[in-house]
């Protein structure tokens, strides 16, 4: 009898902490700012922070020549990174990619960490974080982040996942708030 | 009639070359945006979808601000001159080395910077980013740097010597000058320069008494510090 108590206590416990998370998880998803939710248009910033430039192998042994990269040399895969992204938001056709932030509702930060580059790829085990920041739209403007996910899941999980994750967000966001 | 000649025709020349050198050396020096030379007031956040974030402005953060003086957190970003975010990740991979499990954790600290206020800069963004292993060691190299190499021209107006005053003491200072110059290089973390500067005070006016508080408390900070803030130290 006594054991059957302490079971029954057991459950009911688990199910209001059950409870809390949910209410705690609907909470968060309220939260969701409504100038992202209210944003049309984007701008996409790219930012490579360091890089080693590997340059083709000329040996069977050891690594590739390496060297860190130069502003220069970082520039084509700063326009890479920033073609991906944009192919991300285009496909998801939730922002139309503007150019100038000051008429944006709002700017995309995405920052990749010491990534490997060569031949034209961007690769390796490296980190990045994406942020959503208001554009010059915006009435109240604060460079405050409104959204921010960051990731060193060492190349398990790329960049552009994470731009699909903020969509993922916002329709969930949506969806709890129509 | 020989010096004259000098004055003129190489040693105007020369000062000029020379003032050139130095501002732009000073400028070479200067390895971050005037915008973060020039802040005193910052916000600092934490932001992560994966981490709540609890603490924004952990205790240990707090000690680093405070040992230095130059910033003064506040808690409005449109009064903010700087908004410095950080996050703080950990991910630990599996494999097998022979017949053992072996277990791999990665740290990554990021301290990314914003300019504040409430009119934005689309110049730069970010103003700033640096990473490392752990985020304090990583915000405190970025706050020594700072310190280490701004020039005097990049510094904040309040940290700066009084009006028609050089930075370089050159000029007649009086005490009061030379109060005010120390307590902001005071504020800046520079205390030798502080204890120089109220030293002087005292000097050319023996009987002043905020110069002789502030000679004595900034004598004991240094103290405190030379000890690096271990239990014992002069407080």
């Amino acid at each position: 009898m006594k054991a059957s108590q302490t079971l029954h206590a057991a459950m009911l416990c688990g199910l209001v902490v059950f409870f809390l998370q949910v209410q705690a998880k609907d909470k968060k998803n309220r939260h969701f700012p409504d100038d992202i939710l209210s944003a049309k248009t984007i701008v996409i910033r790219v930012n490579l922070v360091g890089g080693t430039v590997y340059e083709k192998r000329t040996k069977h042994w050891g690594p590739a020549p390496h060297h860190y990269a130069s502003a220069d040399e970082l520039k084509p895969y700063i326009e890479q990174a920033h073609s991906e992204v944009e192919e991300v938001f285009t496909r998801k056709k939730r922002f139309q990619v503007v150019s100038d932030p000051a008429a944006a509702d709002l700017v995309c930060l995405v920052i990749i960490y010491s990534p490997n580059l060569g031949e034209g790829k961007i690769s390796g085990e490296f980190s990045h974080a994406i942020m959503v920041l208001k554009g010059g739209t915006s009435a109240h403007w604060d460079a405050v982040p409104l959204w921010m996910t960051t990731s060193i899941d060492l190349a398990h999980k790329w960049y552009t996942d994470d731009v699909a994750l903020l969509h993922d967000h916002i329709q969930k966001a949506e969806k709890n708030n129509p | 009639m020989k010096y004259d000649f000098l004055k003129i025709r190489f040693v105007k020349p020369m000062l000029v070359v020379a003032a050139t050198i130095a501002v732009s050396a000073a400028a070479r020096a200067a390895q971050f945006r005037s915008e973060i030379y020039q802040a005193t007031n910052v916000y600092v956040m934490c932001r992560s979808v994966f981490d709540d974030c609890n603490e924004p402005i952990p205790k240990s953060f707090q000690e680093v601000f405070a040992k230095k003086n130059r910033w003064t957190l506040v808690d409005e970003p449109a009064k903010a001159d700087l908004i410095l975010v950080w996050f703080q990740e950990e991910s630990t991979t599996y494999g097998s080395r022979g017949r053992s499990l072996v277990s791999d954790t990665w740290r990554f600290g990021s301290l990314i910077v914003l300019k504040g206020g409430s009119t934005p800069d689309w110049s730069a963004v970010p103003l700033y980013v640096t990473a490392g292993k752990f985020i304090v060691p990583v915000i405190q190299e970025f706050y020594d740097e700072v310190i280490r190499t701004a020039p005097p021209f990049m510094t904040p107006s309040a940290l700066l010597p009084p009006p028609g005053k050089s930075s370089t003491g050159v000029g007649r200072m009086s005490a009061n000058d030379y109060l005010a110059r120390g307590r902001g290089w005071r504020q800046r973390g520079d205390l030798d320069n502080a204890i120089h500067d109220f030293t002087m005070a005292l000097r050319l006016k023996p009987d002043f008494e905020e110069a002789k508080i502030e000679l004595e408390s900034a004598k004991k900070a240094k103290a405190a510090a030379d000890c690096h803030y271990q239990l014992g130290c002069p407080k």
